[in-house]
């Protein structure tokens, strides 16, 4: 071994070829040498980590004596996380050593591989190395960009944190002002009946006014508004708790870019034609549930969406949210149960599976609250749960929404269960 | 059925929140972001040979990869779900494996949308 990289190339390289015999590479060094300016080869010797760590190549071509060797240096910078950021691997190998590398290549741990003795194929070399640059590129790009937006979206939280806390202080204080100023109010009307009014209100009369009505009502407002802020922040740390702990697209120990698996027989599976057995279901009904009870009169209907997988439910939640629904998502079953308890709502999307309570045993449930008996419950789900659907449809499903489903679908059942209760109240 | 199948069918997202590339871009972006955390919890349950948390892994990502499109990988979900029902260890590990290199495949669509 050689103490120095060889003075071959760039000095700023972006592919670098690593070797331990320049003899034996020579052909290849050569016709890199000659049609890329970013290029270097690299003796390997004790600084070889080092100098890699510090150059950080897009390209790395691994070229020592054997393919046992270089596969055992890589392995070693992976594992010692000198190689943490995006790069692109090759390993060289000689003709009857190629078999070896391609399934080191199969097996995911380099991108591509090239058969350097003898060197048939120099155009082919280029090639890689062109599309190991360009690849390695574009994803540095991609995450680049992820990373600025995931910055952006937690200084908005922050931002958004910090005025519900101030807006939250702003409220307690007004109340407890308003309260401290109706308190001195009465006092003060109670000590001037006192004095001299004769035919007022008694001290009594005030004082069981205030105990009985003003006090409860204030406590009440004070507790309501909390709680509701309280909950509005809680939702808002977690958010931001969450993009926080969202693993960026960087690659961690980044092997390479390009992972081949080993190729197997599919075995045949069903077609996933969504509403292939639409016509076994229920149909939706556009019977609204007991009109005749009486409802409170509200303005947009308001929809619980019941999902486990909040992309899915953010998605369904936009497309209701434009077409001026009010909607509310819960995360499971049990998270539904508790919302409904607490507030009315005029329709429930629900999915099948979910952890800790699913939609049909959900479902049950509602049925025996007191408040969920009536509310039209429509289930989200693939169409190969039919039986269960079917099993489901005894509990008073109004009708089922296939996943993915298009914007038009999900709006047309919607409406469909919504409308004879809007023409209803209208009426 | 699998050779009709697209890496990413950009139609699924249109018909579903419209022409609106921020909110797309957004939608993909979480999607990957959801594919690798649960891609890591595939390959942990199968090492512990946890059937029913692969098949409930595969269920929770089967509908994100349907909603945006990733109409590959969701067939590959739904086989692992299949497979991890019929305790089929080996065929688990190749789903595992092909469902990774399939949101490769998606992730590069993605990127080269730009």
């Amino acid at each position: 071994m050689k103490n120095k990289p060889l003075p071959v190339g760039s000095r700023h390289p972006k592919v670098v070829m690593i070797v331990d015999n320049d003899e034996d590479t020579t052909g290849a060094s050569n016709i890199l040498v000659s049609h890329i300016e970013e290029y270097r080869t690299i003796q390997l010797n004790e600084e070889t980590t080092d100098y890699l760590l510090q150059i950080e190549p897009i390209v790395i071509l691994f070229a020592l004596g054997t393919v046992e060797k270089s596969v055992e240096y890589y392995k070693c910078l992976v594992d010692e996380h000198q190689l943490n950021h995006l790069h692109y691997s090759v390993i060289l190998c000689n003709n009857k050593d190629s078999a070896l590398a391609f399934r080191c290549c199969m097996k995911g741990f380099f991108d591509n591989y090239f058969v350097y003795q003898p060197l048939y194929e120099k155009l082919r070399l280029l090639m890689i190395v062109q599309n190991g640059l360009n690849e390695t590129r574009s994803a540095t790009a991609l995450k680049n960009e992820n990373d600025e937006l995931f910055e952006q979206i937690d200084q908005d939280l922050s931002l958004l944190i910090e005025e519900g806390s101030k807006c939250k202080q702003n409220i307690l204080n007004s109340v407890k002002s308003k309260r401290e100023d109706i308190i001195q109010s009465s006092e003060k009307s109670i000590q001037s009946k006192e004095l001299d009014i004769s035919d007022q209100p008694s001290e009594e009369v005030i004082s069981s006014i205030k105990e009985e009505h003003l006090t409860p009502l204030l406590a009440h407002l004070e507790e309501d508004i909390k709680a509701g802020l309280d909950n509005l922040l809680a939702q808002l740390l977690s958010k931001q708790t969450a993009i926080k702990e969202t693993p960026k697209v960087k690659p961690q120990k980044q092997k390479g870019l390009i992972t081949h698996v080993p190729s197997i027989k599919k075995r045949p599976v069903p077609p996933v034609t969504p509403g292939e057995h639409d016509d076994e279901l229920p149909p939706i009904t556009n019977t609204a549930s007991n009109d005749n009870e009486i409802d409170l009169p509200q303005d947009d209907p308001v929809i619980l969406i019941v999902e486990d997988n909040n992309l899915y439910r953010e998605m369904i939640g936009s497309v209701l949210t434009k077409e001026n629904y009010n909607i509310d998502e819960a995360e499971d079953g049990l998270c539904a149960l508790k919302k409904i308890k607490e507030k009315h709502y005029d329709l429930i999307l629900m999915d099948l599976f979910m952890p800790n309570l699913d939609g049909l045993n959900a479902t049950k449930k509602i049925r025996q609250l007191s408040g969920g008996r009536d509310i039209p419950v429509i289930a989200l789900t693939g169409n190969k749960n039919k039986e269960i659907v079917k099993k489901w449809a005894n509990f008073g499903l109004k009708g089922y929404i296939m996943k993915p489903s298009t914007k038009t679908e999900i709006l047309s059942v919607v409406k469909k269960i919504l409308q004879p209760k809007t023409t209803n109240q209208a009426v | 059925m699998t050779n009709n199948l697209q890496i990413l069918n950009r139609n699924v997202m249109f018909e579903l929140i419209g022409d609106d590339k921020a909110l797309i871009k957004k939608f993909e972006i979480e999607f990957l972001q959801q594919a690798k955390k649960s891609i890591g919890k595939l390959s942990a349950s199968y090492t512990d040979s946890d059937f029913t948390q692969i098949k409930e892994e595969a269920h929770f990502l089967k509908t994100s990869a349907k909603a945006i499109g990733a109409e590959i990988s969701a067939d590959y979900l739904q086989q692992l779900e299949d497979s991890s029902l019929n305790k089929d260890k080996e065929h688990c590990k190749e789903l595992i494996i092909l469902i990774n290199n399939s949101v490769k495949q998606v992730y590069g669509a993605i990127k080269d949308e730009k």
